[in-house]
């Protein structure tokens, strides 16, 4: 319990944000059966005890995903998976929900989603869009013959059933917008709360092609992961995620919430960003600078996964750790902020003043354009 | 060690070779020099190298820098025209012993063509307009200091302001100021990526030519890709702190240059300096990066995530992997010659081994 509480503004979360609008529609249903105060006192008191013993465990359970998630816990860069080929997901049901917004967030989610992309048939991919995006859904599909072109080649034009059987299923899901376009203010969170009604649909609707037999059924019952990166309705469906395992609703270990920050948000967080990191609804808090990591406690460097593929730097500045590099472990690192820089192994990141030792060093390797 | 395993991490080992000084490239392709300097022209090269790498951009550009500190000789097949406005104290008066693209001109006729000028490309996004930009791009200033660098070619994507911009043109074009430079105007293309693309260097066949681009997220990771040199301009009037610090970010990571609208003819300057320093002129084809993404360079981090609901699974992941690492720390040692042999590593091998087959 003390533990929570300390975490409060920051990786915990704004607690008593959530007991006071717990407190009020309480107050307010109690007020409306109009109960005698006693009554309303104990009613208020168990549903409150009720929901910080519940959050408690959410906090909990992250923790201890996050302890696990990242080996070398502590400090420093960590290699996730084996470039030899693993495929760490298996056969294992995947499903993940991306929330697509507008423009520039919908290309730095395709991005994201191609870099980390591997064709498994186990997979299944929901994209919640936003009504009267059609640009989004348009690229969308564009996406996915781009993906089925990439793993099957000339067989993508094949059976549903074979393309599933190699990369899985996809489907989209449309909600109204949380806010318009110079939509008045006022009328914000009407309109969010409809787009939160919608997003708990999302969330629940079992996709149909996994609905076949009920062992798949349970399997895809929910999302393991809601991916976002920027726009309103992400913090919409991150939040109803949250609220729904608040209440039990979900289970713990499922609507796992991963934020990643804008390529283009190099110093400072974009506003969603801001929401989530005080409301601490992310089980993993993403950022592609490792600028940020040294401002906010808790955050993860992911490097620039939101960029294309060529855009990134080249190896020359992502060089294999040495003692991984002989197994032909994975360069790409994943580091954890602790409130300072980034203190990452291979010391090319974040090293305060080196200057010109550096710069020599890029140069050593042929420039670090000649990669491109 | 690890010399032998960093190709296995990269994606594609640079096809370019590298070359370990300047002056071994020039050795290496240049069969004869110009001029009368031919003994002293490789210890020339080596004070230009060395110059080149100690000389580099600097994080916080003041303008204090001379306009060029690399021998700009070496981008300006022109150069020997001699133009007066233009500073350059280490100019080699034999213009060609000191430049690389001479060397292709120098080369046997059936081999590389001629290397056509530099482009530039400007553009001003898709959603708003960025007058400021176009009106300083229209100046005397900057059109000769392109010329003098060695640009052909200006494309410029105006937006709404196409109209005026012709106007603008026109006027100009009565004097002789773009006598050498071809220039067009267009204001809204569904792809920019010819236009980029022709702007990126390419060895043996194109110099490398810059894009100004406003400072938007989309565009700036577009050029990027491309790999065609980069020049930011925030736009001043609707600025937000957010867009002058992408562009002050990205110039210290070193790969493009922030310029202010009102100095774009240093920004030319600066967008030199970096092609001398990243031999953006002899960048290899472009190709699109590989897809799927090679297993080494994938963002596997939802895919770990996924893991995490699954927690047996993971278990066994986090165990192999904690049994990988262990494995190499063991051949690390036997590498080293501690205790090779010795009963105790070899007790502890064995587990690990037995432990990989079984989970396999």
């Amino acid at each position: 319990m003390l533990e929570s509480i300390d975490e409060m503004g920051g990786e915990g979360g704004l607690l008593g944000v959530f007991l006071a609008l717990l407190f009020a529609f309480v107050a307010a249903a109690a007020a409306a059966v109009k109960l005698s105060r006693p009554a309303l006192a104990t009613l208020v008191v168990a549903v409150c005890s009720g929901v910080l013993y519940r959050h408690q465990t959410l906090v909990a359970s992250r923790r201890r995903a996050r302890g696990n998630l990242f080996p070398a816990l502590g400090r420093g860069a960590v290699s996730v998976g084996s470039s030899r080929g693993d495929d760490i997901l298996g056969r294992v049901p995947a499903y993940f929900l991306f929330v697509l917004g507008s423009g520039g967030h919908t290309t730095e989610m395709f991005e994201t989603i191609k870099n980390s992309f591997l064709p498994s048939p186990g997979q299944h991919r929901r994209y919640v869009i936003t009504s009267g995006d059609g640009d989004s859904l348009r690229r969308l599909l564009g996406l996915e013959s781009f993906l089925d072109w990439a793993s099957l080649g000339s067989l993508a034009s094949s059976s549903e059933a074979f393309v599933r059987a190699r990369v899985g299923t996809r489907d989209t899901f449309t909600i109204p917008r949380a806010r318009r376009v110079h939509q008045p203010l006022w009328t914000a969170p009407f309109t969010s709360l409809m787009a939160g009604v919608q997003a708990v649909k999302a969330i629940t609707t079992v996709p149909g092609q996994r609905a076949g037999n009920k062992e798949e059924r349970e399997g895809y019952r929910w999302p393991h992961v809601i991916v976002t990166n920027g726009p309103g309705t992400g913090f919409i469906v991150g939040l109803v995620g949250y609220l729904l395992k608040l209440f039990g609703i979900v289970p713990v270990d499922r609507c796992k919430v991963v934020y990643i920050e804008s390529w283009a948000r190099i110093n400072s967080l974009s506003l969603t960003g801001r929401m989530f990191y005080w409301t601490g609804i992310a089980d993993v808090f993403g950022v592609q600078h490792e600028v940020l990591c040294g401002k906010y406690k808790g955050v993860v460097y992911v490097g620039e996964v939101g960029a294309a593929k060529g855009a990134r730097r080249g190896p020359a500045l992502f060089p294999p750790e040495p003692e991984f590099a002989r197994l032909g472990f994975t360069t790409s690192v994943v580091r954890r902020g602790f409130g300072r820089t980034c203190t990452g192994d291979d010391g090319f990141y974040a090293r305060e003043g080196v200057g010109e030792e550096e710069k020599l060093r890029v140069d050593d390797v042929g420039g670090d354009f000649s990669t491109f | 060690m690890t010399t032998s395993t960093t190709s296995t991490s990269k994606v594609d080992p640079p096809p370019s070779p590298t070359y370990s000084s300047v002056e071994t490239l020039i050795d290496k392709e240049n069969p004869h020099h110009d001029g009368s300097q031919q003994e002293s022209s490789p210890g020339r090269m080596k004070k230009n190298a060395s110059r080149s790498i100690n000389g580099m951009l600097p994080d916080n550009d003041n303008g204090t820098m001379p306009a060029a500190t690399t021998n700009t000789d070496a981008t300006c097949p022109d150069s020997d025209k001699g133009h007066d406005n233009v500073q350059h104290p280490n100019l080699d008066k034999s213009g060609s012993t000191s430049s690389p693209n001479s060397t292709h001109q120098m080369a046997a006729p059936d081999e590389a063509p001629v290397l056509s000028g530099r482009n530039c490309f400007v553009t001003i996004g898709s959603i708003a307009s960025f007058l400021p930009l176009l009106e300083q791009v229209i100046t005397s200033p900057f059109l000769t200091r392109l010329q003098v660098a060695g640009f052909k070619k200006l494309t410029v994507q105006c937006g709404p302001n196409l109209a005026w911009f012709e106007a603008q043109l026109e006027t100009l074009r009565s004097g002789d100021l773009l006598a050498d430079l071809q220039v067009e105007c267009f204001s809204y293309a569904p792809d920019l990526k010819p236009y980029m693309l022709e702007c990126r260097g390419e060895k043996g066949k194109r110099l490398a030519g810059c894009v100004i681009a406003h400072a938007g997220a989309g565009t700036i990771l577009e050029v990027k890709r491309y790999g065609a040199p980069l020049i930011v301009v925030p736009n001043p009037t609707l600025m937000d702190n957010h867009q002058l610090e992408l562009a002050v970010e990205i110039q210290r990571q070193g790969w493009a240059v922030h310029g202010k609208i009102d100095n774009l003819p240093h920004a030319i300057d600066k967008i030199l300096q970096l092609i001398q320093k990243g031999r953006l002129d002899h960048l290899p084809p472009y190709r699109p990066a590989p897809f799927p993404v090679p297993e080494a360079e994938r963002f596997k981090l939802l895919d770990w995530v996924v893991l995490t609901c699954y927690p047996e699974e993971f278990e066994r992941k986090k165990h192999l992997l904690q049994l990988e690492s262990l494995d190499k720390r063991q051949v690390q040692r036997q590498e080293a010659g501690v205790g090779a042999g010795s009963p105790t590593l070899d007790a502890n091998l064995e587990p690990a081994d037995a432990a990989r087959m079984q989970l396999d």
